[in-house]
Order: structure tokens, then C-alpha cells, then sequence
């Protein structure tokens, strides 16, 4: 027994050593200037501004949909953009701010119609890069993620030769989706320069009645931990093209009727739909135009909100 | 819990420790048990208590057998237990297709039935634990096997968690003793244990996930697919069913090698078959075998003339595609393998090849008679899997009228391997290895090397299946049985 484990072990050994290796490759290549490493520009200007502040919550069609500094000029809050990409899923997103909250902010929440089909999903790729290049975002795990988080345990490494081989083919970086991406508010700005290039095809937003209630549940406790902090809370809606919104106009509505009754929060730019030429490669991402757009009639909707928020521009 | 994950590349150590580190017997099944229903319960805890009810039933069931003296209440009991097992995987099973049936068999005799609607959760391996826990109390009633008093080596038994959800269907007489004898840790078979699991992960991850990929895209818009794709679709799915089934096999019999039980062999290169016949003595075994005996055999088998052996037969292979699945495609299945079989059972001449020979024959290379027999019968194979993975019957009805209809020029075969070139040559690899190893249990054994090129070839087989696997890789497909 004692010799096959010792065998074993030097083997085990010896292949943690080369996933060590491939790991530090990662890490050196990839891994510092990856667009999930944003975050720690965005925790940094989290811990060094006071509140009352303006969080913009949610996937990356927050980081690419909103402008903060204008958000910031016209509410006098200072504003940090925490939202990264929809595929860490939506508790874990969730737990960050409600880590990030303090007495008198105000949170902007966007949960993508992607993030409200999924529920408690994740994507586990996308949040195992996050929690490597961020290790200390592991405490924004829940719990009853951790099993199927370990249901996944071989992705990181599966991924890291993934990106090892595409940096054996010479594959470069998308300048849109690095760490270098995002302005010193957290706003992904990058791709401003490089124009529209959705596609035309059509799509379904509104998730089934039995994933929106799950979602929902997940909503309504990030409510009451708002509430408990003290912080102010207000939904708003997330991009979508013109026309996909004329057809599916009334599940969309009352898609979010239901997040605004789970979450006793009011429901902005529920009606607010954007042409495609406002959206750069999916419809979660605006383009500049778009971005310019969309805060423009977000002020103008917190104009009308009890949030305490009222812009002055 | 899924084999190739994480979770279960920590959960084995632990188990395996406290297994070999606990003194008694006893205390060993009892791990095994506990593990087992952590590993089975990691899906859904409810599917683990309604494991536990129906291993419970037929540990009475086989107990009040074995004291019971009267020929008829012996009888009584083994049918209220059949009818607690087959009821429950009737219900879970079979429940949707039966109405759906009946509502329509009904609509076409002018009558009305209230539709009726079935939202019942498949519990993962529930064909296969019954099969096991109904073919103890067969044995038990046929005074084959006494009925054990313990509780804890009959759970063992029946929850062992490497074999449970997947296979191989282990028969009483042969796993139950292993937990009622001596284990002791055997160096060897643990390593062997090893190779079994390094192989199968490497056919599962590297191979059949690929092949998937494939098999899934043909599949999936048929409607929109031509002949050639879909025939590399069928050749894809042949061999993502074969590696994804065996590689859980493989595992299955290597773990169960490291707390010193062996498991029965499952799979033995069936590909490599001469004849229809012979492919269902190599694949999937222990659920052929034990179809044998307890439904071909107790029809009467071969033993009221050739009319009645050939009803034994199809009743055999249709039962044994109903139990792979709950709808007519099955069905069909089972019943064309069932009529390619006939030849060879009812007019064999001479000794059959099976499991124990060398598949393809004793040649270093097959001769062009024994190839073509090969490529027959493996082309034969292909066509009965279209039953198997098409969505419906006109779905697979539809794939076989395009095969057929090609159109087969170099310009659409070309369209058909665009961008699968490094999958078919996996396959053509696996096929090559596969076939100079089919004299072994597994290609990983090589005694011949010294171990630092063992450890280097173990070792470029692990980081070739990390490199291959698809980015969401599957569960394994005979879970859905």
C-alpha cells in the first residue's frame, strides 16, 4: 500500500508540477490583462470613495451601457461601475454588491434577460478565470454554489490550454475585452472607436414563468439586503434592438412588472428600446451612441423616481 | 456526481482512505454505502431514498423467499417484488409513453381519453440498479443464491457507486460475495485499476465529448442536413456511443479495482465483430447476459423448435430496446437486431466467436473476407444507430432516405469533414489502437516499458484528453437509461 501511494503520489506530483507551469503561463500572458481583471480597478475605486454613491450593478451590457462620469456629473454621486460579464451569474454578481453597499447608495441594477433565463447558473469558464485573477472574490461564492462550482473543476484547466493553443496559433487579444478596456470608472469604453456590427437576426428575451421566479427569488433577497444596508435600489432595464422589442412587447413588460413586484424596487426604461445601429457586437453591448442615448433617458427617468437621486443637468 | 469532475476526483480519495483504513469487513461495506448514496444522491437526494425503498423491498422480498417452504407463496412473493421493481421503473420510465400510446390508439377506435400529462424526473440509473436488485431475488427464488442477512452488503451491493448509474450490471452470485469476503488491498490490481480509469477518462473526455460535437450538429437539423453529413454524423454518434459507454465501463471496473472488487467485463471491441450476432456477445454485456437468463432462457430459449426460438429472440431484443428508452424508435431498434441475429441463432453451424476471443481473429491483420464481414456488420451496426439517436421515427426514417439519396460526390463529402479533420483523425487513430491492443483488457498496459516511460505515456494520455475535451463536456449517455 505504502509504495502504490508513494507512486501515485509522485505521479499526482509531478502533473501538479506542469499544471503549475501552465498556470503561471497563463497567468503571465493572459491572466493580468484579462477583461475579468477590471475588477480590481474597480474595488480599488470602490474602497477609496465615500458614500452616498452610485453603483451600477450587472453584466457586461452595464459595463458597456451606461455613461458614469455623466451619471456622476449630473447626480453629484460618485459612481463606480462594478458589472464584468453576465456569465459569473447572477448570485455571485449579486454578492459582490451586496458586499460593495453602504448606508445612502444608491444601486442601479441590470440583470440581463441572459442572467434572468439562468437563475442560479453560471458559466463556469468565465467565473473560474474571475476567481483566479481575483482570488479574493471567492467569499462572494455562495455556498450552494460550491458543489456545482466543484462539478466544474476541470475547466480551468481545459480553458488554460484552450488559451495556450491560441497563443500557439498566433490568436491575438479583442481590444474591446481586455483589462485596458475600461475607463477609471469602470465603464468598458474600448470599443467606441470600432462601430456597430450586430447582426440581423431575430431573438427571445423573456425567460420561462418557472426561471423567472427563480430569478426573482435571487432579486428579492438582494432587495432586502439593499434595504438592510441602507442603500437605495432601482432596476433598470437592460438594452434591446428595436424590433425584437415590437414583437415581444407585452411579455416584456410583464416580465418586469414581476421583477419590480419581487423586488419592491421601481422598474426604469421598461419601455426603451434602441435601433440596431446602436449596438456594437451582441445586444447587450451599445455602442457609444447607444451608451449616450441610454443615460440620457435613464437621468431623465430618475427625474421622476423617489430615489433621492434627482439629477440636476 | 459525474466521474469526470472534480468533485469526484476528491470525493475518491477520501473514500478510498477510509475504506482500506477501517479494520473490519463490516465497516468497509458500510463506507461503500455511505458513498455510494453521497454519490448518487449528488444529483437529487430524492433519487437516493427511492433507491433505498426499492433495494429495502427486495431485501424483505428475497428473505421472506428463502424461509418460505410453499412453492406457491414462494411464487407470490417474487411477483409482488417484480411488480415493486418493474412498477417503479415503470412509472418513472414508461409512464408518458404508455399514455401517449394509449391516447392514440384510443383516438383511432373513436374514443376519448383524458389527456394525461406526466411530469416525472428519469432518476438517473434506475434501469440499471433494478436489473440488479430484480436479478437477486430471481436467484434467491431459484435457489441459486441464499439470501443474505445483512443489510449493509446488500446495499453494497446494490448502490456500489462505481457500477451504479451506468453499468455493469453486476448479478448477485458474483458481487454480493466480494462484500461478503476478505478484502485485501492488491498493489497490482489497484495499479491495473489505474490504467482501466486513466483509458476510460481519455475515451470519454478526448473521444466520444468530440464525437458528440458532431453527431449532435447532424442530428440537429436534419431537415437541413444532406447524406454525407449525415452519415458522418451516424459514424460520429457510432463511436461516441461506443466510447462514452465503455469509457464508463472502464472507469466503473478500474475503481472498483481499488478497493479490491472486480466487476464484469462490459465491453470487448464489439466493432471488430464478424456478424451481428457476435457484436451482441461484445457489446454491452452484462445487460445481454442478463436478458439471456432472465427473459430468453425462462421463454423456453432453444428449446420448443426453431418457430418458438426465433419468438424468444425478437421478445428478447424488443424488450432490450424498450429498456434503453420509452418510445417506438427503441422499439425498432431492438427489433431490427433482433431479425439480423436470427440467422446465426437458428441455423449456427459450428463454434460462435465471443467475448473471450479475439475480436477480428487471430491474425496480426484481418483477411479481405474477415474485413468485409467487419465493415459489414459494422455498417449494419450504423444504420440500426440512426434509430437510436434520432429525435423521432421520421426523424430517423428522414436520415436513412438521405444517406441513401447522397448526393455522393468529393464536392459534399468535402463540405461533410470540413473542420473535423482533427476529430476524424482521433477516430481513425482510436480505431488503429483499438485494434492493435485487442488483446488486452485496455491499450494502457505495457509492462514491457520501464516506468519512467510508462509514467511519461500515462502521463501524455491524461494531458491529451485535457487538451481534446470539449468546453462543455457531457454526462455520459447511457445515463438517460
Amino acid at each position: 500500500m505504502r509504495r502504490f501511494l508513494a507512486h501515485v503520489a509522485s505521479f499526482v506530483a509531478i502533473n501538479g508540477a506542469l499544471l503549475a507551469a501552465l498556470d503561471a503561463f497563463y497567468m503571465r500572458q493572459f491572466g493580468a490583462r484579462h477583461f475579468l481583471a477590471a475588477w480590481r480597478e474597480k474595488a480599488d475605486r470602490l474602497a477609496v470613495l465615500d458614500a452616498p454613491r452610485l453603483l451600477l450593478v450587472g453584466g457586461s451590457s452595464t459595463a458597456f451601457g451606461l455613461d458614469s462620469e455623466r451619471l456622476e456629473r449630473a447626480t453629484g454621486r460618485s459612481v463606480v461601475n462594478l458589472a464584468l460579464n453576465a456569465g459569473l451569474g447572477l448570485r455571485y454578481i449579486l454578492e459582490q454588491a451586496a458586499d460593495a453597499m453602504r448606508p445612502g447608495d444608491l444601486v442601479i441594477l441590470t440583470p440581463e434577460y441572459y442572467l434572468l433565463w439562468r437563475g442560479e447558473s453560471f458559466d463556469a469558464p468565465t467565473l473560474f478565470v474571475a476567481l483566479r485573477v481575483s482570488p479574493e472574490n471567492l467569499r462572494h461564492v455562495p455556498g450552494s454554489l460550491v458543489p456545482r462550482l466543484l462539478d466544474q473543476g476541470l475547466v480551468p484547466v481545459t480553458d488554460r490550454l484552450r488559451a495556450l493553443a491560441g497563443h500557439l496559433r498566433g490568436e491575438g487579444e479583442n481590444p474591446a475585452y481586455t483589462r485596458a478596456s475600461f475607463n477609471r470608472y469602470g465603464d468598458a469604453v474600448a470599443h467606441h472607436s470600432l462601430g456597430a456590427r450586430l447582426d440581423a437576426g431575430a431573438r427571445s428575451y423573456v425567460p420561462t414563468p418557472a426561471e423567472a421566479e427563480a430569478s426573482c427569488r435571487v432579486l428579492a433577497s438582494f432587495a432586502g439586503r439593499a434595504r438592510a444596508a441602507g442603500a437605495s435600489l432601482v432596476v433598470v432595464v437592460p438594452p434591446i434592438p428595436a424590433d425584437d422589442y415590437d414583437s415581444q412587447r407585452a411579455s416584456v413588460a410583464a416580465l418586469w412588472r414581476r421583477v419590480g413586484e419581487a423586488t419592491g424596487a421601481e422598474v426604469l426604461l421598461v419601455r426603451k428600446a434602441f435601433p440596431r445601429d446602436q449596438f456594437f457586437d451582441s445586444v447587450y453591448h451599445l455602442t457609444k451612441e447607444g451608451r449616450g442615448e441610454r443615460t440620457r433617458a435613464l437621468l431623465a427617468a430618475l427625474r421622476r423616481t423617489s430615489t433621492g437621486a434627482t439629477p440636476t443637468d | 456526481m459525474l466521474f469526470t469532475t472534480l468533485t469526484f476526483l476528491l470525493f475518491l480519495p477520501i473514500v478510498f482512505a477510509a475504506y482500506w483504513l477501517l479494520p473490519r469487513q463490516r465497516w468497509r461495506n458500510g463506507v461503500v454505502v455511505a458513498a455510494s448514496y453521497v454519490f448518487y444522491g449528488w444529483w437529487d437526494a430524492r433519487f437516493a431514498v427511492l433507491m433505498a425503498v426499492a433495494s429495502l423491498v427486495d431485501f424483505a422480498a428475497a428473505r421472506l423467499i428463502a424461509r418460505t417452504e410453499s412453492p406457491g407463496r414462494r411464487k407470490a412473493i417474487l411477483a409482488a417484488s417484480c411488480a415493486c421493481s418493474l412498477g417503479l421503473l415503470g412509472y418513472f420510465k414508461y409512464a408518458g409513453f404508455f399514455m401517449e400510446n394509449a391516447q392514440a390508439l384510443a383516438g383511432a377506435l373513436g374514443l376519448h381519453l383524458t389527456p394525461f400529462e406526466t411530469k416525472v424526473v428519469l432518476p438517473v440509473g434506475i434501469s440499471f440498479y433494478t436489473f440488479q436488485t430484480l436479478s437477486y431475488v430471481i436467484d434467491v427464488y431459484r435457489r441459486q443464491l441464499p439470501a443474505t442477512r445483512s443489510l449493509v452488503d446488500y446495499m453494497a451491493y446494490v448502490s456500489f457507486f462505481p457500477q451504479l448509474v451506468a453499468g455493469p450490471i453486476e448479478r448477485a452470485g458474483r458481487l454480493l460475495p466480494q462484500f461478503q469476503s476478505l478484502r485485501r488491498f492488491d498493489p497490482d490490481a489497484a495499479r491495473e485499476g489505474l490504467r482501466f480509469m486513466a483509458w476510460g477518462f481519455f475515451k470519454k473526455i478526448a473521444l466520444a465529448d468530440n464525437f458528440g460535437a458532431i453527431a449532435n450538429a447532424g442530428y440537429g437539423a436534419v431537415a437541413a442536413a444532406d447524406g454525407p453529413t449525415l452519415a458522418l454524423a451516424t459514424l460520429c454518434f457510432a463511436f461516441q456511443i461506443y466510447c462514452d459507454f465503455s469509457a464508463y465501463s472502464d472507469i466503473a471496473v478500474g475503481c472498483a479495482r481499488l478497493f479490491d472488487i472486480q466487476l464484469m467485463r462490459n465491453f470487448a471491441y464489439p466493432y471488430f465483430s464478424r456478424g451481428v450476432a457476435e457484436f451482441w456477445r461484445r457489446w454491452h454485456i452484462s445487460l445481454s447476459t442478463w436478458f439471456a437468463d432472465y427473459v430468453y432462457r425462462p421463454l423456453g430459449g432453444n428449446r420448443r423448435g426453431r418457430l418458438l426460438q426465433a419468438r424468444n429472440v425478437m421478445v428478447t431484443f424488443v424488450l432490450s430496446g424498450l429498456w434503453h428508452g420509452a418510445s417506438w424508435n427503441f422499439v425498432i431498434w431492438g427489433a431490427l437486431n433482433g431479425l439480423a441475429v436470427l440467422p446465426g441463432v437458428l441455423w449456427a453451424k459450428g463454434p460462435r466467436a465471443g467475448a473471450g476471443d479475439v475480436p477480428g481473429g487471430e491474425r496480426d491483420w484481418p483477411s479481405l473476407r474477415t474485413a468485409l464481414r467487419i465493415a459489414g456488420t459494422f455498417l449494419f451496426i450504423c444504420l440500426t444507430w440512426v434509430f437510436f439517436r434520432a429525435a423521432t421515427l421520421p426523424d430517423a426514417l428522414t436520415v436513412l432516405e438521405r444517406i441513401a439519396a447522397g448526393p455522393w460526390t468529393v464536392a459534399t463529402l468535402r463540405a461533410a469533414v470540413d473542420g473535423h479533420a482533427r476529430v476524424l483523425e482521433l477516430l481513425l487513430g482510436f480505431v488503429l489502437v483499438e485494434w492493435l491492443a485487442r488483446r488486452r483488457r485496455h491499450p494502457l498496459h505495457w509492462p514491457a516499458l520501464p516506468r519512467p516511460l510508462r509514467w511519461a505515456g500515462y502521463t501524455a494520455i491524461l494531458w491529451l484528453s485535457l487538451w481534446n475535451a470539449q468546453p462543455a463536456g457531457g454526462a455520459f449517455i447511457y445515463f438517460q437509461f
